[in-house]
């Protein structure tokens, strides 16, 4: 089922109802009762892989009771690796069988919740958190219907006491639970959905337009999976806070970024630091430990665990999205550009106080945001691209002399529309920028007539303007 | 919650005015003659928009014209059903071509506005409750409204240029365009030939005379 679906209109009011009326005395009931509507949520879109979801959370419950009850170093150690095990084995065998064998079809959402499951366990054996002995309160954590489907990659340590204590309903949390998800649909219908037709028919056709249409296309995609992917967040956000349920942020306005590692810090922040927590800062410190700190060819150690470190988690980072040889590309080119930005830290310093150059200097962050976008974008293309030969083309088309030709692409008299509204969109992000999403304060200064006029204005916006023709699915289902 | 209550009632109040305002366009614009129909004929026409264009002239013939364009032989079936349960016909005539048969029509066709003529077994009840009466009378959640406002209530103002004066190229790529549309791929529908079975199943059960004018079982046809 998904968010922008008639059956999830349907579907949502009634939980809601029964969450908030029926089952309200009871936190016990009222977290059965939303565990049971995750369950329905998951099995609407494909009943099989229910019973998957359900063993790979039992599964991490179990783990978590034994690392909790064990006190041997060398039991804990065993149960952990289990369960890593066990759960990199279960992402392996669905997510990556179809790199060997065709027509296999991936479940839902499962990098999602089984790297909640895998954060879980992690965070027991770390002694972060306690393993929760109520069946019904772990298994909700692991299987919380807003974020089943495509994250954010709630920590269980910030989850879990949540769901154990007792919700009051809260009107602010509410509102502002309305109000983002009104702004995720308006990101993934108007802006997300629109950018597709266009972007997808310059990516399918790439061998036949110029440069200047292929750099469109690109920019079109760099603007649909960021509108596609932070509307579906804002949305799972919104429902959950709906519920009384605070999630983590997952985007902080990445395209604002002036530098790839803020780029980093603002996209899909769940899993960025996922990666950041569990992979990149253990392996770090690991290797740090076993070798000495001392200066190799000129160049202090530390530079080159950093090296390795950021090059097997952006291999990884790049595997979690599928196996195929783009994602590897992709997450190894945005492993090289940290590399790059770490290692020009200190010269670009020096340059700029040489030059008396503020390191806030308007032009100069403008610069850098510029650069920075552009990057991302070139990134999105690798990633976009069916094939590496067909990125490869893609990017040296965008970088051939047809870039100063016209644009010419099926529909593009029909572009205005998006043009407009993805400027009024990225005016209303800048403005809202320093809130947890642009929507959040944008506006509650108004008047009520006016500002009761400016949300039914953008149903009807979404209504009229967005797409609905071709269901366009949101793109961070197929990981 | 009382004060949450109170501001999505006012709120929800805004918006059940927008969704009258749109039920009532909607229902002439987008269902409009779909639901005009007559059980007074014995015979019946079932055809996409080929047997549309005969508009009222097989009435004479005691034939009553049930055709509209883009019906698929699923819009058929349930048309078929309807007839069953609702009145005697003894005879329907299906006329249609080549395109019948394939993904485009599986995709484009009236199932929305069909949805009229079935019962709630024919479609199972979630979808029947879904289909007939949340999208039939929340045209917010029906965004096929949003688009027919937007043709013909706020028309793009551009004249339709005739066929005859347009260059021989400009008709030659149009045509090519409409059979690529038409006739995406060369694979036929299973479903639409289940369909296509069943009513022919259903005229047999039932003791009805079916008469196809058009070559309903053609292999579909590339360019």
């Amino acid at each position: 089922m998904i968010f922008n679906s008639i059956d999830f209109a349907i579907f949502f009011p009634a939980v809601f109802f029964l969450y908030w009326f029926v089952f309200k005395r009871s936190v016990k009931l009222q977290n059965a009762f939303l565990l049971l509507s995750s369950y329905a949520f998951y099995s609407f879109s494909d009943i099989r892989f229910l019973l998957l979801l359900i063993g790979v959370s039992l599964t991490a419950y179990f783990i978590g009771l034994g690392l909790e009850r064990s006190v041997s170093g060398a039991v804990r150690g065993f149960l952990l690796a289990d369960g890593i095990l066990l759960m990199a084995a279960t992402l392996g065998v669905f997510k990556y069988y179809d790199f060997f064998f065709e027509g296999f079809i991936l479940p839902l959402g499962i990098s999602f919740y089984i790297f909640l499951s895998l954060s879980y366990i992690i965070d027991i054996y770390r002694r972060k958190m306690k393993a929760c002995s109520d069946p019904v309160d772990a298994l909700l954590t692991l299987s919380f219907f807003p974020i089943l489907l495509a994250g954010p990659i709630q920590r269980p340590v910030s989850l879990l006491p949540q769901i154990q204590k007792k919700r009051d309903f809260n009107y602010d949390l509410a509102a502002g639970g309305l109000r983002q998800i009104l702004w995720g649909l308006f990101m993934k219908m108007l802006i997300a959905d629109n950018c597709a037709v266009y972007a997808n028919d310059i990516f399918a056709n790439s061998d036949t337009y110029g440069g200047s249409t292929l750099l469109i296309g690109a920019a079109l995609y760099t603007v649909q999976i960021y509108a596609d992917f932070a509307g579906y967040s804002e949305i799972a956000i919104g429902i959950s806070k709906l519920l009384g349920i605070e999630l983590m942020r997952n985007f902080a306005f990445p395209y604002f970024a002036k530098d790839i590692v803020e780029f980093w810090r603002r996209w899909h922040i769940s899993l960025t630091s996922w990666f950041r927590d569990y992979i990149f800062l253990p392996l770090s410190f690991f290797i740090s430990r076993k070798i000495p700190s001392e200066r190799f060819l000129g160049i202090n150690t530390d530079m080159f665990i950093y090296i390795a470190g950021i090059c097997f988690t952006w291999l990884l980072t790049g595997l979690w999205h599928g196996s195929n040889r783009t994602f590897i590309v992709w997450g190894l080119f945005h492993g090289s550009l940290l590399i790059f930005y770490h290692v020009l830290k200190k010269p670009r310093k020096k340059v700029l106080r040489s030059l008396n150059i503020r390191h806030d200097n308007l032009i100069l962050v403008s610069f850098e945001r510029i650069f920075t976008l552009f990057a991302v974008m070139i990134s999105w293309v690798i990633f976009r691209a069916d094939s590496l030969h067909q990125a490869l083309a893609f990017i040296s088309g965008i970088f051939s002399s047809s870039l100063f030709s016209k644009p010419e692409f099926a529909g593009i008299r029909r572009i205005n529309p998006v043009l407009i509204f993805g400027t009024i969109f990225f005016l209303i992000e800048w403005i809202g920028r320093n809130e947890t999403f642009a929507l959040e304060k944008f506006g509650l200064k108004w008047k009520r007539a006016f500002r009761w006029t400016f949300y039914p204005a953008l149903i009807l916006c979404i209504y009229f303007f967005g797409n609905f023709s071709s269901a366009v699915e949101f793109i961070y289902f197929q990981f | 919650m009382n004060r949450f209550i109170r501001h999505t009632f006012f709120f929800f109040l805004i918006l059940l005015t927008l969704n009258i305002i749109l039920y009532f366009i909607g229902r002439e614009l987008y269902f409009g003659n779909y639901a005009l129909h007559s059980l007074d004929q014995r015979s019946h026409l079932l055809s996409d928009s080929h047997g549309q264009a005969l508009k009222d002239y097989s009435e004479k013939y005691g034939v009553h014209n049930f055709s509209v364009g883009s019906d698929s032989y699923d819009d058929m079936l349930r048309k078929t059903l309807y007839l069953i349960r609702n009145s005697k016909p003894d005879t329907v005539y299906i006329s249609v071509d080549e395109h019948s048969l394939t993904s485009y029509r599986e995709r484009k066709n009236n199932l929305d506005r069909s949805v009229i003529y079935c019962a709630s077994e024919d479609i199972g009840r979630y979808e029947y409750f879904k289909q007939n009466y949340i999208k039939r009378y929340i045209p917010l959640l029906r965004p096929e409204i949003a688009e027919v406002i937007k043709i013909y209530k706020f028309p793009s103002g551009k004249k339709p240029v005739p066929w005859a004066s347009r260059s021989a190229e400009d008709r030659m790529n149009r045509a090519v365009k409409r059979v690529n549309t038409n006739f995406p791929d060369e694979e036929q529908s299973d479903r639409l030939k289940q369909s296509l079975l069943k009513i022919i199943d259903l005229c047999k059960k039932n003791n009805i005379e079916l008469i196809s004018t058009g070559l309903i079982f053609l292999p579909i046809r590339t360019i």
